[in-house]
């Protein structure tokens, strides 16, 4: 498996190979895989965020318990 | 370990890279995902139509805006411009608890002081059960952002200065953080209280107003989507089983806190000489965490360019007539008129007696609840009138 250090400075013509059997892949389609998946990251953990607010925003039923 | 394993078949996979920009970029992104669900997502600003006592005690002119407990947002204030705006911040020695004169007091000052300046008189009653200092500074950082006109604080001189008693209400940790960013004389009490969980999910309500912001409302949806939701085989008319002692002691706020941790010099045999006890814990505070809490408060009214009218709310005669509870109280006045010190002035008011004095003799429910909240509302209200008068406002109780 051959990699570059710095993908994000590679140019168009660049090839990268991922492993046996797969296809050659320029920089450009690996910038935009890498963006791909750092936007998936991102959303996802955008979502877990506003579903752990939502489900622990209510988890703790206060009772009042007079004074 | 799994993010490890997910990131290396990433790798493997996709060429994926983990560099110092890569995080930067999924940083933005989420935020960027954070504010597109804030978009997208309809807002749900909260209800204060079912706080306590709104069902039958608030009018056209005086609310409670209490949120839900636990609903970090904390209170929701009116905006109705075109009146005097007025936020009362306190806690049940606010209501008055006869069958027949359950009232706001609140409520009956608005009702005596009518108009300032030809202006409908309007109040956002910043009421929690059993609200504490820290408390009612996190209430004033909410009403001082709705910009009000006057601001009155009612101390409760059962623990305004129990140093056992400084906070109840701790859902409301983010409005705190919120506003104790600047100046940094703010800093002191925010970082005694406020947790880093507070001023993250603050932040990412600040991102996401709607997304987050709202996560209560949502949440409360959520749960009742979702409770139903089990691997269990339901069992018709299952009851849950009682509590045990702590359990129901860990649900109830607020627990018997001072009871808990404090035993005074003598068992209590009735319901006066318990109430002393209370007042016998205020007197050995030690700590300075209330004096703090207060000095704070009185210089955010300060920088805010408010008029406020903070005061003492006065105790059952019956336990008044005790010796000691004279000697506690004359402690309390004393702790008040040093913090009070050069911290008030012609716009901001605290009188460290209290209305013990001025407000005529009445029946209590215990040592802090008024049954007929009127007298009391007579003398709040030629005190609130006096300092708007002193301040060149034409408060309608002039003519009363």
């Amino acid at each position: 498996m051959t990699r570059t250090d710095h993908p994000e400075t590679d140019g168009p013509d660049t090839v990268h190979t991922d492993g046996p059997g797969r296809e050659p892949r320029t920089a450009r389609g690996q910038t935009l895989t890498q963006f791909g998946l750092e936007m998936t990251i991102g959303v996802i953990i955008a979502m877990l965020l506003v579903l752990v607010g939502w489900a622990s925003s209510n988890a703790i039923r206060f009772v009042y318990g007079g004074y | 370990m799994i993010s490890d394993r997910l990131l290396a078949l990433l790798a493997e996979r996709a060429g994926f890279r983990v560099t110092r920009w890569s995080m930067v970029r999924i940083a933005v992104f989420a935020v960027a995902a954070l504010v597109l669900a804030s978009l997208v997502l309809p807002s749900r600003p909260g209800d204060v139509s079912a706080a306590p006592y709104n069902a039958g005690l608030a009018t056209k002119d005086v609310r409670n805006v209490a949120l839900p407990l636990g609903d970090t947002r904390g209170f929701k204030p009116t905006s109705r411009p075109s009146t005097y705006q007025v936020a009362w911040i306190g806690g049940s020695e606010t209501l008055a608890v006869g069958a027949k004169t359950r009232a706001f007091i609140p409520g009956l000052v608005t009702k005596r002081i009518k108009t300032v300046d030809g202006r409908r008189v309007s109040t956002d009653i910043y009421y929690l059960n059993a609200i504490r200092l820290a408390d009612q500074l996190a209430a004033l950082s909410t009403a001082l952002a709705s910009k009000p006109d006057l601001v009155v604080v009612s101390l409760n001189p059962v623990w305004v200065m129990n140093d056992l008693a400084v906070q109840q209400w701790d859902y409301l940790d983010g409005e705190l953080a919120q506003h104790s960013a600047w100046p940094p004389s703010r800093w002191p009490v925010a970082a005694s209280l406020v947790s880093p969980g507070d001023v993250g999910w603050k932040l990412l309500s600040g991102v996401s107003p709607d997304g987050v912001g709202d996560r209560f409302d949502w949440g409360v949806d959520l749960a009742r989507r979702t409770e139903a939701l089990t691997f269990l085989d339901p069992v018709p008319g299952a009851q849950p089983p009682p509590a045990t002692g702590l359990a129901a002691l860990g649900q109830r706020r607020p627990v018997d806190f001072f009871y808990g941790q404090f035993q005074p010099q003598r068992r209590p045999t009735s319901l006066t000489e318990q109430q002393l006890g209370i007042l016998e814990r205020q007197a050995v505070s030690r700590s300075d965490v209330n004096e703090i809490v207060l000095e704070q408060m009185l210089a955010m009214v300060r920088r805010a360019g408010v008029d406020a009218y903070f005061y003492i709310a006065p105790v059952n005669p019956e336990v008044y007539a005790e010796p000691a509870a004279q000697d506690y109280l004359a402690d309390l006045r004393a702790d008040l008129a040093r913090v009070s010190a050069g911290r008030t002035d012609q716009r901001i008011r605290l009188d460290p007696q209290g209305l013990q004095a001025r407000v005529p003799p009445t029946e209590y429910r215990d040592i802090v609840h008024v049954l007929d909240g009127r007298p009391e509302a007579a003398v709040l209200a030629q005190d609130i009138c006096d300092l708007l008068t002193a301040n060149d406002r034409r408060p309608g109780c002039e003519d009363s």
